[in-house]
């Protein structure tokens, strides 16, 4: 038995949301491959149906494997409930649309994740959700898109690729003081490095594909609910605070209090949009959780050897790393992100883009695709690939420079990763 | 449901069914710092096998307004005061009533039925023991409205399993969800409702007028809050019947919901056999 005090985030990370099963007593968590549950009897199919009794029914709204990962995510989080999602993106759009709809305005951070932007420029918007995107170093600009029909506020944690750090208290301050939630996609630094809900932010997402599973094996997402904002109190969530004719006439913030945001994203959104989790993919993910801790300390370690070796080398022109006194976070990631500001970082070639296209054939340890958050070391140069597309002058305003490299640092010996740098600098004759 | 009481809105859930006039009513009434909604489940599963539930949110808690009660027999006097608005105005039966109370709430259902005990029909105490004592390091926390009140709670009422979780509500954390409750107490609430616990000494009295009254107690058998031993003494001067849960802490509603319901059944049934039998 434990003494008293909370279980340590180590802890949670191996064994939160899992205990042996009375009948196998399995240590690992079983994948309950399975679409559907037996009832026991009529009474208990449809307590089941009404929330009356706690229980899984169809594997689309909730699987015991799934729940596990759920569970966990929750407690690493801090939160009172959690819902995972067969993609990131799944994520974001069941954590949106279960608090906007037609007519509802978004204010979100313009540097964030090129699937997010079309998301909300796009594709949200031909069903009647507009979004302002503001600059998310300057928080007077998001106080200022505030409408009337704002319901939420999206950001990131570290943007990529320039690394900008949210101020999530002073963000969520601003969400706050209009009624409405702060949204995180915390992808980038996972609640070991910032634990976003304990500075403000009511929702909370990642891509679980990235760090979190860490082992680029089973795509998947998840969505946390801090169960600290008051839906009621604010006045703009009919959608919780009000009966809903689509569930039995349930008033969800009645019925679940703090659980009300994740209630529905459930009842409504898994049962409706039907982006659920497969137990495959949430085992995968589940082994991968199980180490974050390990892993995060030394995705960040590995990161400031390279960090430091790029800031120093010549062909260099800058590094994006709020670690760098030169960045213009540094001060406010001291203080968010001790522990490190994740291994998703940028640096700029003096070569420009043709240097860039080089430097990237060159590497041999690096893998040359598009994703972050792998135990393996990733590259990517978004001139040449995610905004080939685009000149110079549109790249500029992108905020993306033809000679930027993005690098998401794994796992490796840091020497053969420095080697692997040296030797691709070199060659590309920057 | 909101109701004025003297003034004061007091929030009634209902268990999402509407009361009916055949069936029997049945109060649960929550603990210290909490509201209505640790009832949930069991609200929802009785409100759908025939009774009427009445889960209240006691003044200064959840969606009810005013201020906290600072003992336990004021509340008993308030539990009374809003059934007999309920009974009188908003259609609930004036009929008996099954007193189900966790926590302060077991105390507070406790010396309601002395009270009135001819408008009771059972009790069904939930984490329950008498005395209640608490802790002078909880009692100074929670004085200080200090977020280690909230914390000491949420780990002393919860068993080892809970906190590690595996909930059979999909992806709820139900440790975290009782501190997300706990920390939207208004200031001083949580302190005022212990300091009740700590302070009532009508248990005794309370039981004697509840003589051939059923109650029965379902206790978490690794609860640290109201430990079995303190759950046994009091099954004794209620000439009570314990159901222990295993695995389980203080917050059976939530760590062992299913147990819990099961527990809440037999006693409800061998009540109604018992009715039969006479």
């Amino acid at each position: 038995m434990a003494g008293p005090g909370f279980l340590g985030f180590d802890t949670l990370a191996l064994h939160a949301g899992q205990q042996a099963d009375s009948e196998t007593r399995a240590r690992a968590t079983p994948i309950y491959q399975t679409t559907s549950f037996v009832f026991d009897d009529s009474d208990k199919a449809s307590s089941l149906f009404d929330t009356a009794r706690a229980g899984h029914v169809y594997s689309r709204i909730s699987n015991p494997t799934v729940a596990v990962l759920e569970e966990r995510v929750a407690a690493l989080e801090g939160g009172v409930g959690a819902i995972c999602t067969a993609s990131g993106m799944a994520a974001i759009h069941l954590g949106l649309t279960t608090i906007v709809g037609a007519g509802s305005h978004i204010v979100a951070s313009r540097a964030l994740y090129g699937g997010t932007h079309n998301l909300l420029s796009y594709t949200l918007r031909r069903f009647g959700i507009e979004t302002t995107f503001v600059d998310p170093q300057d928080p007077a600009a998001f106080a200022a898109a505030i409408r009337p029909e704002t319901r939420v506020i999206f950001a990131e944690t570290v943007a990529n690729p320039r690394c900008e750090v949210l101020d999530i208290p002073k963000i969520s301050a601003i969400a706050h003081k209009a009624g409405i939630p702060l949204m995180i996609d915390a992808t980038l630094t996972t609640p070991y490095l910032i634990k976003v809900i304990s500075l403000g932010a009511d929702i909370v997402m990642h891509s679980l594909t990235k760090f979190m599973g860490g082992h680029g094996v089973a795509v998947g997402g998840v969505l946390v609910d801090s169960g600290r904002f008051d839906w009621e109190a604010s006045g703009l969530f009919p959608e919780l605070s009000e009966p809903y004719d689509g569930f039995h006439g349930m008033d969800f913030v009645e019925e679940f209090g703090p659980a009300a945001y994740i209630m529905r994203a459930r009842k409504e959104g898994l049962r409706d949009f039907g982006a659920s989790l497969s137990p495959g993919n949430a085992f995968h993910l589940l082994q991968g959780l199980e180490t974050l801790p390990m892993r995060m300390e030394r995705h960040v370690s590995n990161t400031q050897h390279i960090v430091d070796f790029l800031d120093a080398h010549e062909a260099v022109s800058v590094v994006h790393h709020p670690s760098l006194p030169s960045h213009s976070d540094h001060e406010l990631a001291k203080e968010l992100l001790p522990k490190g500001c994740g291994a998703v970082f940028s640096f700029e070639l003096e070569g420009g883009r043709k240097a860039g296209s080089v430097f990237i054939e060159s590497l041999q340890l690096f893998s040359h695709l598009a994703n972050v958050g792998d135990a393996k070391s990733l590259v990517i140069h978004p001139a040449s690939t995610t905004h080939s597309r685009m000149d110079d002058e549109a790249l500029d305003a992108a905020g993306i420079s033809p000679g930027l490299v993005r690098l998401s640092v794994g796992l490796e010996s840091v020497d053969d990763l420095l080697s692997d740098l040296r030797q691709a600098l070199k060659r590309a004759g920057a | 449901m909101n109701i004025d009481l003297d003034g004061v809105q007091i929030f009634v859930g209902q268990g999402g069914m509407p009361w009916k006039p055949e069936q029997r009513t049945l109060v649960l009434q929550h603990g210290a710092g909490m509201d209505r909604t640790i009832w949930v489940l069991l609200a929802r599963y009785f409100a759908r096998h025939g009774f009427n539930i009445v889960a209240a949110d006691l003044p200064g808690h959840g969606a009810s307004g005013g201020h906290a009660l600072d003992s336990i027999e004021a509340q008993a006097q308030h539990l009374w005061k809003l059934l007999d608005v309920l009974q009188s105005s908003h259609g609930l039966p004036k009929t008996d009533v099954i007193l189900g109370g966790h926590s302060m709430g077991s105390l507070l259902v406790l010396e309601a039925a002395s009270q009135h005990s001819s408008r009771v029909d059972q009790l069904v105490l939930f984490g329950a023991g008498y005395p209640m004592p608490v802790g002078q390091a909880l009692l100074d926390a929670a004085k200080a409205n200090s977020q280690s009140a909230v914390d000491m709670i949420a780990i002393f009422s919860h068993c080892f399993g809970s906190q590690l979780g595996h909930n059979r509500m999909a992806g709820i954390s139900v440790q975290n969800m009782a501190m997300a409750l706990l920390e939207r107490a208004a200031p001083d609430v949580l302190y005022t409702d212990l300091a009740a616990c700590n302070n009532y000494q009508g248990g005794e009295s309370a039981a004697k007028a509840l003589i051939g009254k059923r109650c029965s107690i379902i206790a978490g058998r690794n609860d640290r809050m109201t430990p079995l031993k303190a759950a046994k003494k009091l099954a004794g001067l209620v000439d009570g019947q314990i159901d222990v849960i295993d695995n389980c802490g203080h917050m059976m509603m939530s760590e062992q919901p299913e147990a819990t319901l099961q527990a809440v059944r037999r006693c409800l049934l061998s009540a109604n056999q018992a009715v039969r039998q006479a």
